[in-house]
């Protein structure tokens, strides 16, 4: 009965039917997302169980069941089970940048990079490593697992780019960190210690009977387990205030020191005649074979290796740690000051689930199904690599990158001006995980820059992000494109008053709705690269 | 005596927009320059705080080793390799007679010698070993407190009394990040280099649009992000304009290959641009000398970062020297200091393991220089904890003295909160105001926003104050009316108020002050809002009233559920006719909404021959975000063609509106 003289689709529908490769009736709820200030589920846990949504994304986690509860729990419960993810793409990116030391286990990595080779050599694995983590962190579908892994390198961190760790720092990731970021905490802790990138780091390789060195001692009890709000100075031990049971509320200095005798010996193999293997090795001629006492509790003389296990049994389950841990979890998936009542929940799951092989996914499931989860959003910012890493997604990258790759050094580079470069955080207490230490004018002038270059970046007239390219043909006039780009970078509508600008810088003084033949312009097609680095320089983008 | 931080980002804001177009060469460096003292107004004439933090734990026993009486004989125990000798070509350098400096300091010893270099001895606050809860407390300025929300420099900075709210670049922190000390505190700027800063890797042609369309957005609305990124477009601005690539150090001076040095210079170079610079920081880490920390007493980690820190500080020192009264030295205090000193006893790696007191270094031209502070010894009996150094000054005393002399600033109780009994040692000349103990009156309040809530509330949201004991919201529902008293609150946490049973369409204006034992605090940001629903914000924004305007025309109608929220806009005139599109013969006629079959329509009359129009429908379900919907032709009438276009089905309630538009100009 009538004719259609001219239809206009929208925009954020042909990102979405893009991305479900069907053509259809726009989606109600995309218009509606925006009623509350609170944004679709998806959003809420692409944004904070991942590094940011894609389109793709979007519509696998609402396609998951007819409610928000079944969906976050279907989605979850294969984030919570990686290794039953088809990771096809991400890991044809890993072959095609061709790294040759990410697998090699750790006597070999330290025979190929320690004990032979120069200087490039032994930093190779974590020049490596630093791509691969950025490369899973942007293309993996196992998006949970790496926003775990990056937890845990930062909450047991450890500065990957000294020469004489960065060779054993690819089995760091993989025998450690990846090993246990949805397993059991105290293995965790046995693991890290006894890793030659950790004996090294914190100097526990040299403290012995006749020296001491309590550097490691002293991070195992503050950053690793219990915790500062759990450190009660030099306060003699008996006035500690104590738990029912007696256990005492904290940790003295006494305790640290006790910690770092029981510690003794425990060191690294690279001694010819013990075979330089470069991996763990307890030498029992350097263990102090007195009692020690921790945490109230007396580990008897002549304990040898067992003293240092004893130790890590303790703080693993202490209350403070259970504590400590589960606040620290729901500030990263959460918000900064998490509720302590929700911190007080889950320590009670970690702690009911201490002796369980996968303790810390049950302990991550329970903080993601609180209701503070999904009520929450916007109450942290995306931190320089989180912020990198989305606009690598929300573009579809296509870079490569080998190490021979100067375009990949490059914006490497300018994420590291940020202040939060891949595994460079000096001191072991990782990146901070509070914004206000991100909203200062460095980090954002540096992401600002970062996003700028990330766009320009190209070989051989080809550009790593394809912008243009993956813009479909019949988005012209500047709404249209303002509109695209913003649903496909943020899923969600940008605040009018962030719109607007936008347009303006797109439409260029044309008209903001004229369909135009700009794609034979390359003057265009530079600004709409740009208008792309403005969305993700967006004060929207940040949050998450 | 109070700025507010969001007057001064104001200030910033303008006194750039002022200064932009003014792009000057040349004389960027000249002192003289009219148009840079012009752009920084007074605060040239200020006194400039730098602030340099040893990160790791200097080892301050070598770095001013005893070099004669009893503590000689029990430092060379304690020390049997790492010690600093007193003879041969790596002897100490001469201080007093007991101290020596540390023989890689020789740029160092010159400015003692010149008198412009106070050494304290045994400077602490013994509590802490671990590093980071160390440089909490003395960064944070509160012993044993970690949960302080601000550092002791944005605390000196908040407090400042001749600060200007116009300042373009108050505080500078060299490096990656600030440090704690600056926590708190929005105008900081960072600056690792000053010449890749900014838009300057964009494309030529797009950098004053990017900026521009940046400014944009964080211009709209209020929020942490949005000040944070509007500081660091202010800063790009001011190093766009002047650049320091071209900076060329006084005196002959030329700084080391060094990134501490880098760093100096670069604060250097912005205290002479005059900009108002009050604060600066710089950190030099890698001072853990857990092991290995020298191969002999001049060669090693240790003795390469004392050679550094000391080219470094000497160079920057004599950058700024000057014979004149008001040379820059000499209103400029370099402060040098470290979490804690280092075990008096080397352990078995040739290093040394955490400790407690230390030296703490007082740099600058209002310096007495000399060997300060009580050096307690180093019998067994005389250590602290019978391992470190015994601290004897605490580090606060010394930061209060040059916060009071130097920078005239009494208000110690603010930012040393139970700091008491505070006597000067003496380190630099300056007026003993009489320092203002206790918390000292709070800051003023930040009202953040106002968030009508659409039934008749509307929720007052502020920042939490340090050292308040409550709040005192306060109301008028007349721009020229009277205050009065709408809530208190006796807690200090407690940020939000929520105003209900409001008037619908009423105007409401809101201010909150914070209040201690000493008093209340200036006033907040007034903020104001109107009890409306979205929609009358709506109409009030576009037509300047709640009702509706002649030149627009809007029309509500009822929605199946009988409930008065489809609402259909048309903006713009024709621009053929000047007249409204039409929804039948009259003109200007109203364009029509309505619900058909579980679908929202919009209905309207095109004239003829508008090829050259864009008539677009857009629909929104907040009138914040709107999406174009699809519209279709229908049978022509006479001079019109019906024009029909369609919600997603299920989508209402919503607003439609026509946005019409020439597409051949």
């Amino acid at each position: 009965m009538r004719n259609s003289q001219k239809s206009y689709e929208n925009a954020a529908t042909l990102a979405a039917k893009q991305a479900a490769g069907t053509s259809g009736i726009p989606n109600v709820e995309d218009y509606r997302k925006h009623a509350t200030s609170l944004p679709k589920l998806s959003i809420i846990a692409l944004n904070r169980l991942g590094f940011g949504p894609t389109p793709e994304e979007i519509s696998g986690f609402e396609a998951l069941g007819a409610t928000d509860d079944e969906r976050l729990e279907n989605w979850l419960d294969k984030q919570l089970n990686p290794e039953s993810i088809d990771d096809a793409d991400c890991d044809a990116r890993i072959q095609a940048a061709g790294f040759t030391t990410i697998d090699k286990p750790l006597r070999q990595a330290w025979t190929d990079h320690r004990k032979n080779g120069d200087y490039n050599i032994r930093m190779q694995p974590v020049r490596e490593l630093e791509r691969l983590n950025f490369l899973r962190a942007a293309h993996s579908k196992k998006q949970l697992l790496e926003v775990l892994v990056d937890f845990w390198h930062n909450h047991f961190n450890v500065y990957g780019w000294d020469s004489y760790l960065a060779s054993v720092f690819t089995s760091w990731d993989r025998e450690v960190i990846r090993k246990n970021a949805l397993g059991n905490f105290r293995v965790f802790l046995e693991d890290m210690t006894k890793h030659t990138a950790m004996l090294y780091y914190l100097d526990n390789y040299t403290n012995t009977s006749s020296g001491f060195n309590e550097n490691f001692a002293r991070e195992l009890f503050e950053l690793h387990s219990m915790g500062a709000e759990n450190y009660y100075g030099v306060t003699p031990r008996d006035e500690v205030p104590t738990y029912a049971d007696g256990t005492p509320r904290g940790y003295v200095d006494a305790d640290v020191y006790d910690a770092a005798e029981c510690f003794t010996g425990w060191t690294i193999n690279d001694r010819s005649d013990d075979g330089d293997y470069g991996d763990f090795i307890y030498r029992s001629d350097n263990h102090s074979k007195g009692e020690k006492r921790i945490l109230g509790v007396v580990i008897p003389a002549f304990g040898g290796e067992s003293d240092g296990y004893k130790v890590l049994d303790l703080v693993a389950s202490h209350p403070g740690t259970a504590r400590y841990i589960s606040r620290k979890l729901c500030r990263r998936l959460i918000k900064d000051n998490p509720p302590e009542g929700l911190v007080t929940r889950i320590a009670d799951v970690f702690i009911a689930n201490k002796d369980e092989p996968d303790q810390l996914k049950t302990v991550v499931r329970a903080v993601v199904m609180s209701d503070e989860f999904r009520s929450t959003f916007g109450e942290k910012v995306k931190r320089p690599f989180e912020m990198a890493v989305s606009a690598f997604r929300a573009t579809g990258a296509q870079w490569n990158f080998s190490l021979e790759n100067g375009d990949a050094s490059r914006i490497l580079d300018y994420l590291e001006n940020s202040g939060q470069g891949l595994f460079r955080h000096p001191t072991p207490d990782g990146f901070s995980d509070f914004k206000e230490d991100w909203l200062s004018t460095n980090p954002i002038m540096s992401m600002w820059r970062f996003m700028i270059q990330a766009v320009e970046e190209s070989d051989n007239d080809i550009r790593h992000l394809r912008i243009e390219e993956t813009t479909p043909g019949d988005v012209k006039s500047a709404v249209d494109l303002v509109d695209y780009w913003i649903y496909r970078i943020l899923g969600r509508p940008l605040p009018e008053g962030e719109r607007e600008g936008l347009i303006d810088f797109m439409a260029n003084g044309r008209s903001e709705t004229i369909d135009t033949l700009w794609y034979a312009d390359s003057e265009v097609g530079r600004r709409l690269r740009y208008l792309v680095a403005l969305i993700l320089m967006s004060p929207t983008n940040y949050l998450r | 005596m109070y700025t507010s931080r969001r007057n001064f980002l104001q200030g910033c804001c303008s006194a750039i927009a002022a200064m932009s177009g003014s792009r000057i060469s040349g004389t960027m460096f000249d002192q003289g320059s009219p148009i840079v003292n012009q752009a920084a107004g007074e605060a040239g004439t200020g006194e400039i705080l730098v602030v340099l933090y040893l990160r790791g734990g200097l080892d301050g026993l070598n770095f001013v080793p005893p070099v004669d009486g009893p503590n000689r004989g029990f430092y060379e125990s304690f020390r049997p390799t790492l010690k600093i000798p007193t003879t041969g070509e790596n002897a100490a350098l001469p201080l007093n007679g007991e101290f020596g400096l540390h023989p890689r300091a020789t740029a160092l010893h010159e400015i003692y010698n010149n008198g412009n270099l106070a050494i304290v001895n045994a400077v602490g606050n013994a509590g802490s070993r671990s590093h980071f809860d160390a440089q909490a407390y003395m960064e944070l300025g509160t012993p044993f407190v970690k949960t302080t929300k601000t550092g002791w420099l944005a605390r000196t900075l908040a407090t400042q009394p001749d600060l200007p709210p116009d300042v373009l670049l108050p505080v500078l922190a060299a490096g990656s990040s600030a440090p704690t000390s600056l926590f708190g505190e929005q105008s900081t700027l960072n600056m690792s280099n000053g010449s890749s800063f900014g838009f300057s890797n964009a494309h030529w042609s797009l950098r004053d649009d990017l900026r521009k369309a940046v400014r944009d957005m964080y211009s709209d609305g209020f929020s942490l992000v949005k000040d944070a990124g509007l500081q660091a477009l202010n800063a790009s601005d001011v190093i766009d304009t002047y650049g320091s690539d071209s900076y060329t150090p006084a005196n002959g001076v030329s700084y080391p290959n060094t990134g501490l040095a880098r760093d100096m210079r670069t604060i250097a170079s912005m205290i002479k641009l005059d900009l108002g610079l009050r604060v600066a920081t710089v950190d030099y880490g890698g001072w853990d000398t857990h092991n290995t920390q020298d191969y002999s007493p001049n060669n090693g980690n240790y003795s390469n970062k004392i050679g550094t820190l000391s080219d470094a500080l000497a160079a920057f020192y004599k950058d700024l020297d000057g014979s004149e009264a008001n040379a820059l030295s000499k209103r400029t205090t370099v402060l040098v200091m470290s979490e804690f000193g280092r075990r008096v006893r080397e352990n078995a790696d040739r290093g040394t393991d955490h400790g407690t007191g230390n030296v703490f270094l007082v740099m600058g031209g209002n310096v007495r220089g000399g060997v300060h502070g009580e050096f307690p010894g180093l019998q067994n009996d005389q250590l602290f904890s019978q391992t470190d150094l015994k601290p004897t000054t605490d580090y606060r005393t010394i930061l209060s003295e040059v916060i009071i002399r130097r920078m005239a600033n009494p208000n110690i109780g603010n930012i040393f909160p139970g700091l008491e009994d505070y006597q000067p040692l003496n380190l630099v000349d300056g007026i003993d105001l009489t320092p203002q103990y206790g918390p000292g009156l709070p800051e003023a309040p930040i009202v953040s926003e106002i968030i009508p809530t659409g039934d008749g509330s509307m929720v007052v949201t502020w920042n939490e104050v340090d050292f308040a004991k409550g709040y005192r919201i306060e109301v008028r529902t007349d721009p020229e009316g009277d205050w009065e008293t709408a809530q208190i609150y006796g807690n200090a946490s407690q940020t939000s108020y929520t105003a209900t049973e409001l008037v619908t369409g009423g105007y409401y204006e809101y201010r909150v002050h914070a209040f201690n034992d000493s008093g209340n605090s200036e006033y907040s940001n007034h903020s104001t809002a109107y009890n409306r629903t979205a929609l009358e914000n709506w109409r009030f924004k576009h037509y300047g009233t709640v009702e509706n305007s002649g030149l627009a025309a809007d029309d509500e109608v009822v929605n199946e559920n009988g409930t008065n929220n489809l609402l259909a806009f048309a903006l713009n005139l024709d621009p053929l006719d000047n007249h409204m599109p039409k929804t039948d013969g009259s003109s200007p006629g109203l364009p029509e909404s309505m619900i058909q079959n579980g679908v929202a329509k919009y209905h309207f009359l095109r004239p003829v021959g508008r090829d050259m129009i864009d008539y677009k429908v857009e629909v929104s379900t907040n009138l914040v975000t709107w999406f174009k919907v699809p519209v279709f032709a229908g049978e022509s009438m006479g001079n019109y063609d019906h024009m029909e276009a369609l919600a997603p089905e299920g989508l209402h309630p919503c607003f439609f509106r026509l946005v019409v538009e020439r597409t051949d100009v």
